[in-house]
C-alpha cells in the first residue's frame, strides 16, 4: 500500500476510534459529608455554593491557574550525582542577569561547580565559542545557518543550541502616544533604513496618528549593532533587511525603555519584561484583527512576536566534562530553572517542547 | 466516503480553537510556545470546556483552564492558592518504551525488558498512534508527547487503551494495557480543628518536602484535591523516590484555600520517615488568622479569638504579593509573576528575601537613572518600613558604590539594627 493511502486510512481509522474509546475516569474521592447543622463558616469566605461560579474567575486568575499548572507540568531537578569543574559563561546582554542567577541557583545543588562569566553580548559569545569550544554561549536570537558554519570552521564542531527561555517582544511608545496599532508591514517600515527594498516611515502621521504627534519625526531607540536583540529585528522583522540609521543606540533594553519614557516621539522593540511605566507597547494587527500586547493573548497563541533565547555548547565536549554541560542544560530545563527565567521577565517553555529537547541533550528518554 | 472523511477531520480540525499565528520566518520554533489558555479570539472569562476523554486532543500538556471540569484528566498535581484548581495526585505511569515522534505517531524504537510495553505485546516499529483516544506525534506545528498523554488519560490503576499500527501485520488495533507505577506513595488524613463545613471550591493543599535542602523540590511532592463539607479528608502523594535522599530530612505541610484566601493552614509539619511510608498520617489543621502571612514578626495585627497563627505554608497569598509589587514596584504583578514568585517564597525564602530581589533587580534599579542616593532612599524606606535618615542614606550609598552589588547592600539594609 502506498503511504499516502496509509497514512488517510490511519487518520480515518483514528477518527472514528476516537469517539468510541472512553477511559474510565477514577480519582481519589473525599470523604466529605456536609452536616445538616454545620458550624458557621469561616470568617471571609461566600457562602456554599452548589454551582461551579464560572463567572468569578477573572482573567488574571484563570492565567494564574493556567500558569500553575504548566509550571507544575515541568519537572524538577534531579542531582544525579555530584558535580565539579568550572564553566564560562559568555554572550547575550540580554540574558546576563538570568545566567548569574542560574548559575547562583545551580550551586545550590553544585556547590563545587564555579562560573564565570566571559565577554558580553551575543556575537561576540558566538565567536568566543567557535574559538574555545569549553565557553556555554548565550545566544538572544536563533542561530543562522552562518553561525553554525563558523562554529564549526572554529573549534565547536559540534554545536548544540538549546532554546531555554522565550523572549516575546512589543513595539513601546511614550505612554502619551496614542497610536492604537501597527500592522507587521508597518513595524517593518518604522525600522527599515530609508532608502531599500521597501516602505520606510519618518513621522507618526504616516502611522495614521494625529494631533500634535503627527508631523514629529519618529525616533528610534535601538541596541548596537552587535547585539542579538538588533541582529534579530533584522532577521525577522527587516527579513535581512538594513536598519535605519538614525537609530539611538543603547547598551540594554532596559536603557531603551528608559530612554522612551522621556521621548514622545521614540519607540523601539523591547521585551515584555522590561517596559517601565513611562511607556506602553503598542497591539500588532494581525489580518485585521487587533492583538493587544499582553502576557494573556501571548499565552493563547494569539501574539506571535517573539525570540527564542538560546544556550549553545560544543556537544563534543559533554563527553569530557564529567557531565557538567548536561546537568547544566538540564537544570536551565527544569522547573526550577524556567522559573528563575520568569522570575526575571522571560517565559517558559512549553514542557512538551523541553522533553523533546532533553532527549536531544541526555538521549531519548523511556516513557 | 473515505474523502468525506478526511474532509470532516480536517474542517474539525481546523476550526479547533487554538490556532498558531506563526510566520514562517519568525517561528520555526513555534512548537516551543506554552499554549496554556485557549480563549480564541475573545478575552473573557469563560474558556471552552474541553472533555477529560475522547476527541482529539489539540492542546500541549497543559490543557485549557475549564472552570466547571473536575480535573480528573490533569496530569500534575497543582498547588493552587487562587482559583479552584483540582489536580489529584497522579502516579508516574511507565510503559517502558524508546519512541520517536512522527507525523503518523509514536514509532518505537526500543523496549525494557519486564516493562509494560513488552508485556503488551509491544515491538520495536510499532506506531503508538493514540493513547486513549488523543492522537500523538508531530502535527499541526506541535508535539503531542507519548508521555504527557499517558499521564493525561491513565485511570488510577494504571490502565490505559492505545491504539497502534502493528508493524508486522500492517493492521491498526486497540491495546488496553496496565502500567508500572515507579511513584511512592504517602496517604493521610487531613482534618480542622473546628470541622466547619467547607464551601464548594475549597482546596486542600499538602506538600512533602525536604528540610535540608529546601530548593530541592521533589517531583509529584504535591496534592491539590477538593475538600467540602466538614472532613475528614484524605489526601495522597505519589512521589518520585529518585528525588528522596535518605540523608536529608523530610516535613508533610498541608493548607486549606477558599479562592485567593488560605483559610487553614498547619500549625506544625509533620516530619516523615521517607524509609517509613507505611502509616497513613494524620493533621489538623487550625484557622488562619484571615489570610494574612503567617508566623512573621513584623505582622501587627492582632489575632481574632479562636483564630491562631499558623506557621505553614511560608509562602503568603496573592492579596500580600500583591501588596508587596505595589510598594516596590508600583503596580500589580502579573499572573506569570504571581506564580514564580510564590514558589520562590513556598522554597522557604521570606517575604524580605522576596523585596531585597525585587529592589536589586535591574529593572527596578533603572528607574533612579543611576541616582543612587535617590535609589538607597527608596531601599531604605521599603525595607525597614520607615523614612530614611541623611546619614544611613549617605553610608550605604558607599556600601553601594563600593561593592557594586545591589542584593548585597539590601540584605545589609536589613540586617542593620533599627
Amino acid at each position: 500500500m502506498s503511504n499516502r493511502f496509509c497514512r488517510s486510512c490511519i487518520s480515518v481509522v483514528a477518527f472514528v476510534l476516537l469517539a468510541m474509546i472512553q477511559t474510565p475516569v477514577v480519582w481519589s474521592q473525599t470523604t466529605a459529608t456536609p452536616a445538616s447543622n454545620s458550624k458557621p463558616l469561616p470568617k471571609g469566605t461566600a457562602g456554599p455554593v452548589s454551582q461551579p461560579t464560572q463567572g468569578l474567575m477573572s482573567q488574571h486568575d484563570i492565567e494564574h491557574a493556567a500558569l500553575l499548572h504548566l509550571i507544575d507540568s515541568i519537572e524538577p531537578y534531579h542531582k544525579q550525582k555530584e558535580l565539579k569543574g568550572s564553566a564560562v559563561l559568555s554572550g547575550s546582554t540580554t540574558m546576563l542577569s538570568l545566567g548569574s542567577k542560574w548559575s547562583e541557583r545551580f550551586k545550590k545543588f553544585h556547590p563545587e561547580v564555579v562560573f564565570s562569566r566571559g565577554t558580553d553580548g551575543t556575537e561576540a559569545g558566538i565567536k568566543a565559542l567557535a574559538e574555545d569550544p569549553t565557553v556555554i554561549a548565550g545566544s538572544s536570537r536563533p542561530l543562522t545557518e552562518a553561525d553554525l558554519a563558523s562554529l564549526k570552521k572554529g573549534k565547536c564542531k559540534d554545536p548544540l543550541s538549546v532554546i531555554v527561555a522565550l523572549d516575546p517582544l512589543a513595539l513601546y511608545v511614550h505612554k502619551s502616544n496614542p497610536i492604537a496599532g501597527v500592522t507587521p508591514e508597518q513595524l517593518e517600515s518604522i525600522f527599515r533604513a530609508p532608502g531599500g527594498k521597501g516602505k520606510n516611515v519618518a513621522t507618526w502621521g504616516e502611522l495614521g496618528v494625529t494631533g500634535e504627534l503627527a508631523s514629529k519625526p519618529i525616533r528610534i531607540h535601538s541596541r548596537s549593532e552587535v547585539s542579538g536583540t538588533t541582529t534579530f529585528i533584522k532577521q525577522m522583522v527587516l527579513r535581512g533587511g538594513d536598519m535605519a540609521k538614525e537609530a539611538q543606540s543603547h547598551k540594554s533594553n532596559e536603557e531603551i525603555c528608559t530612554a522612551i519614557g522621556t521621548d514622545m516621539g521614540g519607540v523601539g522593540i523591547c521585551g515584555f519584561g522590561e517596559a517601565t511605566d513611562q511607556v506602553r507597547p503598542v497591539a500588532l494587527i494581525m489580518n485585521g484583527v487587533v492583538v493587544p500586547a499582553t502576557e494573556q493573548s501571548f499565552l493563547s497563541g494569539q501574539y506571535p512576536f517573539v525570540r527564542p533565547l538560546l544556550l549553545i555548547i560544543d556537544k563534543a565536549q559533554m563527553a569530557s566534562d564529567g557531565g557538567l554541560r548536561e546537568a547544566v542544560l538540564r537544570y536551565v530545563l527544569s522547573r526550577d530553572g524556567q522559573l528563575e527565567a520568569v522570575r526575571e521577565g522571560f517565559f517558559p517553555l512549553d514542557p512538551t517542547y523541553i522533553r523533546k529537547q532533553l532527549d536531544q541533550i541526555s538521549g531519548p528518554q523511556m516513557r | 466516503m473515505k474523502h468525506l472523511i478526511v474532509f470532516l477531520i480536517t474542517a474539525v480540525a481546523s476550526s479547533l480553537p487554538v490556532r498558531c499565528l506563526a510566520q514562517s520566518n519568525w517561528l520555526d520554533f513555534s512548537s516551543a510556545i506554552p499554549r496554556v489558555l485557549n480563549n480564541g479570539s475573545n478575552f473573557n472569562t469563560q474558556t471552552p470546556g474541553f472533555p477529560s476523554t475522547s476527541g482529539v486532543s489539540n492542546t500541549t500538556s497543559a490543557p485549557p483552564y475549564d472552570p466547571s471540569f473536575n480535573g480528573a484528566s490533569y496530569g500534575a498535581s497543582g498547588f493552587a492558592n487562587s482559583g479552584s484548581m483540582y489536580a489529584p495526585a497522579r502516579k508516574d505511569w511507565k510503559l517502558g518504551v524508546y519512541v520517536q515522534n512522527t507525523e503518523t505517531g509514536a514509532v518505537i524504537q526500543q523496549i525494557a525488558p519486564g516493562s509494560a510495553g513488552q508485556a503488551a505485546g509491544l515491538q520495536p516499529n510499532d506506531i503508538i498512534v493514540a493513547v486513549g483516544g488523543a492522537r500523538i506525534g508531530n502535527f499541526d506545528n506541535r508535539i503531542v508527547d507519548l508521555a504527557d498523554e499517558i499521564r493525561r488519560s491513565t485511570d488510577a490503576y494504571g490502565r490505559v487503551s492505545l491504539l497502534v499500527l502493528n508493524s508486522r501485520s500492517r493492521s491498526l488495533a486497540a491495546l488496553a494495557v496496565s502500567m508500572n507505577s515507579t511513584s511512592s506513595t504517602l496517604t493521610g488524613v487531613v482534618v480542622t480543628r473546628d470541622r466547619a463545613s467547607l464551601p464548594y471550591g475549597s482546596i486542600l493543599n499538602v506538600e512533602l518536602q525536604n528540610v535540608s535542602k529546601p530548593y530541592y523540590v521533589i517531583a509529584g511532592g504535591k496534592s491539590a484535591t477538593r475538600a467540602e463539607g466538614n472532613g475528614p479528608f484524605g489526601f495522597e502523594i505519589h512521589f518520585d523516590p529518585r528525588y528522596i535522599d535518605t540523608r536529608d530530612r523530610y516535613q508533610l505541610i498541608a493548607s486549606i484555600s477558599v479562592g485567593n484566601q488560605i483559610m487553614y493552614g498547619i500549625q506544625q509539619p509533620i516530619p516523615v520517615d521517607v524509609n517509613n511510608l507505611g502509616q497513613p498520617l494524620n493533621l489538623v489543621l487550625e484557622q488562619a488568622s484571615g489570610g494574612l502571612a503567617f508566623s512573621n514578626p513584623n505582622n501587627s495585627v492582632s489575632n481574632p479569638v479562636n483564630v491562631v497563627n499558623v506557621g505553614y505554608p511560608a509562602s503568603f497569598g496573592p492579596a500580600q504579593l500583591n501588596e508587596l509589587f505595589m510598594q516596590v514596584l508600583n503596580r500589580q504583578p502579573s499572573a506569570r509573576e504571581v506564580v514564580a514568585w510564590q514558589q520562590y517564597l513556598s522554597q522557604g525564602n521570606s517575604p524580605n528575601d522576596l523585596k531585597v530581589k525585587l529592589l536589586s533587580s535591574s529593572q527596578y534599579r533603572e528607574r533612579f537613572a543611576f541616582n543612587d542616593a535617590a535609589y538607597i532612599d527608596r531601599m531604605i524606606q521599603v525595607l525597614k518600613n520607615r523614612p530614611s535618615n541623611q546619614q544611613e542614606v549617605a553610608y550605604f550609598t558607599g556600601r553601594l558604590q563600593q561593592t557594586g552589588f545591589a542584593e548585597q547592600v539590601a540584605n545589609e539594609i536589613l540586617l542593620k539594627n533599627p
